[in-house]
């Protein structure tokens, strides 16, 4: 990605990532902290080495993007993470959910429409352009299956993927979670342009 | 008889990407396949094996690619076969498996182009087979749980891990 591209997307993303850490905190009644805030351009053939690797066992939820332009977000967890994370959602002490219920999944799901909601209208107040998101899946795998949803879409037409990866924990609870935003090619450049434009 | 006994060559394929080998060391190794299909063929005579890690269904419906030329599947399972003969394995003996191809996406989740295309690699990959007039010796496809499968090139031997199992299922490739 050239400067004049990195910068204004590098801007988004933190500003969208910070809303979105500001919904999760209000959501949680929890501190989160931002750990790391990390944005690569990788070859698509390697998005499914995220995440510890292809054959790491995680639980993800997914939603993409519309509207002005598409893209692709991911929450991934280990899965005793997701399970830390379900208790938090719901209230309950920690270590009371010990499997991942069709309640817990909603609950997560919860998460991720919260996250991309925030982090979306971040966005689009910057930029003045509409974004929806899809509503969740979550799904327990394989990570490079979970991400083969996210591969194929992009590997249609691109060799190379802009990945925004954000690690977070939540203060006083030993969880940690990493949010992932994959635009196509063509929702950074419109990105790109409405931020010049604004 | 004593056989050197080295540690396995693992050659792990991207997506996209594909190999053959003749070397009894490598094993040829797709990692956590979702919706994406492994086509894998092994001459059990000439101990020479292929793979290809398959992304997409069909070549007219994306931009061809230099770092991942296997990823579509009416393209991918012609290069095996060409560089297997290249190689030295003979068509006619060729052992031919499909592994992969899980729905990853549930109805009630985004709609969106890439949904069902676990679906759509199984067709594609039947079709291009159909068409070349070459049987399957073994399949493990569809469901919706990712894999991970290995071919030993020494002895044809087919693995298939698929999510939240422990063990390994194996067969031979081979069919000696």
């Amino acid at each position: 990605v050239s400067d004049s591209v990195y910068g204004p997307w590098a801007e988004l993303v933190t500003l969208g990532t910070r809303r979105a850490m500001s919904g999760l905190s209000q959501m949680l009644g929890a501190e989160i902290s931002v750990v790391d805030l990390e944005l690569r351009r990788v070859p698509v053939t390697e998005i499914s080495n995220a995440f510890g690797g292809p054959e790491t066992e995680a639980v993800g939820i997914y939603l993409t993007v519309s509207g002005s332009a598409d893209g692709h977000m991911m929450l991934m967890y280990d899965p005793q993470i997701a399970l830390a994370f379900v208790d938090l959602l719901m209230g309950q002490p920690a270590n009371t959910t010990t499997s991942l219920t069709d309640m817990g999944r909603s609950a997560l799901g919860e998460m991720g429409n919260l996250i991309s909601a925030f982090f979306l209208s971040a966005i689009a107040d910057a930029t003045g352009l509409s974004l929806h998101p899809s509503p969740p899946e979550v799904m327990t795998d394989m990570a490079g299956a979970l991400l083969d949803v996210v591969s194929a879409d992009i590997l249609a037409t691109q060799d190379e993927a802009f990945i925004a990866e954000t690690t977070f924990t939540a203060e006083g609870a030993d969880v940690t979670g990493l949010f992932m935003v994959m635009p196509t090619e063509e929702l950074l450049d419109t990105l790109v342009a409405a931020t010049k434009a604004a | 008889v004593v056989e050197a006994i080295g540690a396995a060559n693992e050659i792990v394929l991207g997506l996209g990407e594909w190999a053959v080998s003749g070397s009894a060391a490598d094993v040829l190794v797709c990692v956590g396949l979702g919706s994406c299909v492994a086509f894998v063929a092994y001459d059990p005579q000439a101990r020479i094996g292929g793979m290809a890690h398959m992304v997409l269904p069909d070549s007219s419906q994306g931009r061809a690619s230099t770092v991942a030329p296997a990823k579509f599947v009416d393209e991918a399972i012609p290069l095996v076969l060409r560089g297997l003969q290249t190689a030295g394995a003979a068509p006619r003996r060729l052992a031919l498996h499909l592994v992969g191809g899980a729905r990853m996406l549930k109805s009630s989740g985004p709609a969106e182009p890439a949904m069902n295309i676990g679906d759509r690699n199984i067709v594609a990959a039947r079709e291009t087979l159909a068409h070349l007039g070459l049987p399957l010796a073994s399949e493990d496809l569809g469901g919706e749980r990712g894999r991970t499968v290995r071919l030993d090139v020494r002895t044809g031997t087919l693995s298939v891990r698929t999510a939240g199992t422990p063990s390994l299922s194996g067969s031979s490739a081979g069919g000696q």
